[in-house]
């Protein structure tokens, strides 16, 4: 079955996923909070597809629906092309070898109770991998050099590493099955500045020598242009606008994302003084609460500077093709391709 | 030349633990002028927060001490002042805002209650006049419909609303010195663009001096004049912001601007990360903590502590090597 989807690793197609509230003595849901929406993206054998979004807009959801930590309550995810939605743990267990995760909190990621050399070498007991190569060298070993590690760390706990140190551990545990598709989860903004390239580089390196597709989501947008092929802004539980890193930040669509690319600072003093920022008003609204057609209507500037058209609150507009010529730029907007 | 309004010289701040000395503050010194905004900028460990809240008697005083140095006023010296004295200054014409609004604030009283509570506490006003002056306060910091908002407890605003009512309890006793410990750090990018356009423009209206304390640099372009870089408990690069961002001189910040993607310049095909980690702050090293990461590091550097000198006009360094000299010197040998 598997390998037949051709260049696609991931295909996620209408994502819902939703959360119940006010589970009482009945334990009968009141009302439930709209975490995901109708999400559809794949991702490329070998590609970096970056998620970025604010807080609330889904996009850890979206990563987590994909290893079922969260379960779908509609659409299809298609891992390698086989259906993940609705199969049990046992069907999902070779999938997961093929999808892995990396956390944001190097802390509260890694087992304080265990060695580094236990940590990496759960993963390939419960996949019953071998602990040696074919060439008979120790995996535990081989992974810690791919992470840029000392071997001899195998024998440590993780309170005795470094934040970045142990980010490079949570890599080396997703790697240990040797996964097509890795989804890191905000994987360096727990970390120092100067540590955060040091990962960056190391992910772009593994993805060049091992060829491993990655779901990067991510809240820095310059973190995210710097790393990903393609990028897809979230908002509110949908995604707004999508195309290649190249072209969104050079001729972002939506309103949302000239906004949140405007809100950016710059570490270049004359830029930042002369800027027009696109300073959005208000809050995200609660997504238990959803607003009626375009989720970003209620902060649009855009639409405030149409005289608010009617459509942008009874309808929600689907992702269209920008048209630009050769990439694929998607964007979910009635207006943003008018002018 | 007229008196700073703050003047810090030579702090040094320690905190004693189960594991020994860690000495957070190696003599750090800076000025801010009346009106005036300036950066500490840092990483985790730099000491940064610490030396403002040393500023302000707010360190713990069973674990640490400030063990050296002065911290002037408007001339007053701050250090050695007793928790009453300190008290008038703190919240009065010193105030303070912090990183995360909802473990700052108090979640069993109303807003309006923990502003009043400030305002009573430096000025002699009956209840109803405080609380007409903390819906004013809400006002003034663009918080809408600030009488509901008033009655309203802290886990009932958004992230970025709670910090807009720390400001405005911070703006109440009408500071002249505002001390920012990375106020936007736990806030979305889009709530973060209001709260630095709200405290920049709350600093011109109100002619109040700003630190401010973050890790992004960034940030600090737009809004501070002045830029004080910190590593390892010291000042390692002083300037005029757009200056040091521009030419940096010291290799610690040069590396900082390197290991950071840019939206306002090409993709760059590989970041340049520094080597190696932070230094254990339990050890005092001879020579310049930065060395054994500098890639310009020499024996002298391992050897003897560099005091900041200036190396361009208005530019001070703590560095054996600033790249101006060394860039000269690099364009000699060719």
């Amino acid at each position: 079955m598997s390998n037949k989807n051709g260049e696609k690793i991931l295909v996620v197609d209408n994502l819902s996923v939703r959360f119940p509230i006010g589970a009482g003595l009945l334990k009968r849901a009141k009302n439930y909070v709209q975490a995901v929406n109708s999400v559809s993206f794949t991702i490329d054998r070998g590609e970096t597809l970056g998620l970025v979004g604010e807080s609330g807009s889904g996009k850890t959801t979206v990563g987590r629906a994909i290893v079922r930590v969260n379960d779908p309550h509609e659409g299809s995810i298609l891992i390698d092309g086989s259906e993940v939605v609705g199969i049990n743990s046992g069907q999902m267990r070779p999938l997961r070898r093929k999808v892995q995760m990396v956390f944001q909190d190097p802390y509260s990621s890694l087992d304080p109770r265990q060695t580094v050399r236990q940590i990496l070498t759960e993963p390939l007991k419960t996949h019953n991998l071998p602990l040696k190569t074919a060439e008979g060298k120790d995996r535990v070993e081989e992974l810690l050099k791919l992470v840029g590690l000392d071997p001899k760390f195998a024998t440590r706990y993780p309170h005795q590493f470094s934040g970045g140190q142990r980010q490079r551990i949570g890599i080396a545990r997703a790697l240990a099955v040797e996964p097509e598709l890795i989804i890191c989860d905000e994987p360096i903004s727990a970390l120092d500045v100067s540590i955060q390239a040091q990962v960056i580089n190391l992910l772009e390196s593994l993805k060049k020598t091992l060829g491993i597709a990655f779901l990067f989501i991510a809240h820095d947008l310059a973190v995210v242009r710097h790393i990903s092929e393609r990028v897809a802004v979230m908002y509110l539980g949908g995604i707004v606008e999508i195309a290649s890193s190249t072209e969104l930040y050079e001729n972002p669509k939506h309103p949302y994302t000239q906004a949140l690319l405007s809100a950016v600072p710059v570490p270049d003093s004359t830029i930042e003084k002369n800027r027009k920022r696109v300073i959005l008003t208000g809050d995200i609204p609660s997504p238990t609460n959803m607003p009626t057609g375009c989720a970003f209507h209620t902060r649009c500037p855009l639409r405030a500077k149409l005289g608010n058209p009617e459509i942008c609150s009874t309808t929600k507009p689907d992702l269209q093709n920008a048209l630009n010529q050769g990439s694929a730029h998607e964007v979910a907007c009635h207006f943003a391709l008018e002018k | 030349m007229t008196q700073p309004l703050l003047q810090v010289s030579n702090l040094r701040v320690e905190f004693n633990s189960s594991q020994g000395h860690v000495s957070a503050v190696r003599g750090l010194s800076y000025s801010i002028n009346e009106g005036d905004s300036m950066a500490l900028v840092g990483e985790s460990g730099s000491g940064k927060s610490v030396s403002a809240l040393a500023l302000i008697g707010l360190l713990p005083k069973k674990t640490s001490k400030i063990t050296a140095g002065s911290v002037k006023f408007r001339g007053k010296e701050l250090v050695g002042l007793s928790e009453k004295e300190l008290r008038k200054i703190r919240g009065g014409s010193i105030a303070m805002i912090f990183q995360d609004p909802l473990s700052s604030l108090n979640p069993v009283l109303t807003i309006g209650q923990q502003i009043t509570e400030q305002v009573r506490a430096h000025e002699n006003l009956d209840k109803k006049q405080a609380l007409k002056r903390a819906v004013e306060l809400l006002d003034l910091v663009g918080i809408p419909s600030a009488k509901v908002r008033v009655e309203q407890y802290p886990h009932q605003l958004s992230g970025g609303m709670r910090q807009r009512a720390m400001i405005a309890m911070a703006l109440s006793s009408k500071p002249s010195l505002l001390l920012a410990d990375e106020p936007t750090t736990a806030l979305d990018v889009t709530i973060q663009a209001q709260i630095l356009e709200l405290l920049a423009n709350l600093q011109k209206e109100l002619g109040m001096s700003l630190i401010l304390i973050t890790h992004d640099l960034g940030v600090v372009a737009g809004f501070t004049e002045n830029l004080t870089v910190m590593y390892a408990g010291n000042a390692v690069e002083q300037g005029r912001t757009g200056e040091v961002l521009a030419n940096p001189q010291h290799p610690y910040t040069t590396g900082l601007l390197r290991s950071i993607p840019r939206l306002d310049r090409p993709r760059a095909d590989e970041l340049h990360p520094i080597p190696g980690v932070a230094p254990d702050m339990s050890i005092i090293p001879a020579g310049c903590p930065f060395a054994p990461r500098c890639e310009s590091a020499s024996d002298k550097c391992r050897a003897e502590k560099p005091a900041l000198e200036t190396v361009l006009p208005g530019r001070h360094v703590a560095c054996w090597h600033p790249e101006s000299t060394s860039s000269m010197n690099a364009s000699v040998t060719r």
